[in-house]
């Protein structure tokens, strides 16, 4: 639980955009996801879930369908859409510029000032 | 949009919201029952394992409303929920909810005497120069009114103030039009004067 990262404000929504673009997925499913491809290093409350995935399908990003869980529990599956998958290709262009940029201003040494 | 329609959507939008809540509900309990079936299966028996996951959701209620925000819920909407958490917090703990209404009622009751009282001395004082410097003169019994020759005496002989006016009040009659005598109503007219 401690290496567990506080993700930053605002990459929720990537990680659940990545997330649902491995496949469609119910909500738990998407934390499930997140959690394999993060290696549980990333820590999200259960229920901030909701609110980011309800806000990215009234955005057109996310569309929902009622189905059934492996488990057999009714459950509510989301996917990528058209413009979710453009608005995913853009943030994760964006976000790789920004971590290689950070990466670099931090990895600077005092003698190649 | 007449008004008649405007109110139909309105009350559609709200029936939605109980769909939409409705279908909220289902889905935060199937997360959390998923959530204990995995628990379940590393070895807890039911109860606590719906239990831990419970817990490990974090704040339903508070999660719910920013869901609801998030497909943009209206002002009246936000706006009654709001009032409803307040009533339901202020409900909740009794005595906190008293004194602060106490602590309100008194706050505004002291500004509003403070505020009148400069409203009366500061902000409008009579309309007059030197208001300060205004004074009645009253006989020593208490009586207000004098004769007029009293007046031109305390005038004549006035060192005190610079000058003296005398206010003459007289009782008028009004005159329905039917019947002259009685008058049906009295008015009181102020005739200021300075001699």
């Amino acid at each position: 639980m401690t290496d567990q990262a506080q993700i930053l404000p605002g990459t929720l929504d990537l990680l659940i955009l990545k997330a649902v673009s491995l496949g469609p997925l119910h909500g738990y499913g998407v934390l499930l996801r997140i959690g394999q491809i993060s290696d549980s290093a990333l820590l999200i409350e259960q229920g901030a879930l909701y609110p980011a995935l309800f806000r990215l399908v009234r955005q057109g990003l996310l569309k929902t369908t009622w189905g059934v869980s492996e488990n057999n529990r009714r459950a509510k599956f989301y996917e990528l859409t058209a413009a979710g998958r453009k608005r995913f290709r853009e943030e994760t262009e964006d976000w790789n510029r920004l971590a290689s940029a950070m990466a670099t201003a931090l990895a600077t040494r005092p003698e190649e000032i | 949009m007449s008004l008649l329609s405007s109110i139909r959507a309105r009350s559609a939008r709200l029936f939605r919201r109980n769909r939409v809540a409705d279908e909220l509900e289902e889905e935060l309990r199937g997360h959390i029952e998923l959530r204990a079936d995995d628990l379940q299966r590393s070895g807890l028996d039911r109860a606590e394992a719906e239990r831990r996951a419970r817990i490990e959701f974090g704040a339903r209620e508070r999660y719910k409303e920013e869901c609801h925000e998030a497909l943009g819920g209206n002002f009246i909407e936000t706006f009654l929920s709001d009032v409803r958490y307040a009533v339901r917090v202020l409900r909740k703990s009794r005595g906190f909810a008293f004194a602060a209404i106490f602590t309100l009622a008194l706050a505004i009751g002291a500004n509003a005497v403070v505020f009148a009282v400069m409203d009366g001395l500061v902000l409008r004082p009579l309309d007059v120069p030197q208001a300060e410097g205004l004074w009645g003169i009253e006989n020593s019994d208490g009586s207000g009114w004098q004769s007029y020759p009293n007046y031109l005496d305390l005038r004549d002989r006035n060192h005190s103030f610079e000058e003296l006016a005398a206010i003459k009040m007289t009782f008028v009659g009004f005159d329905t039009g039917n019947d002259p005598t009685p008058p049906r109503a009295g008015q009181q007219v102020e005739i200021i004067s300075t001699f």
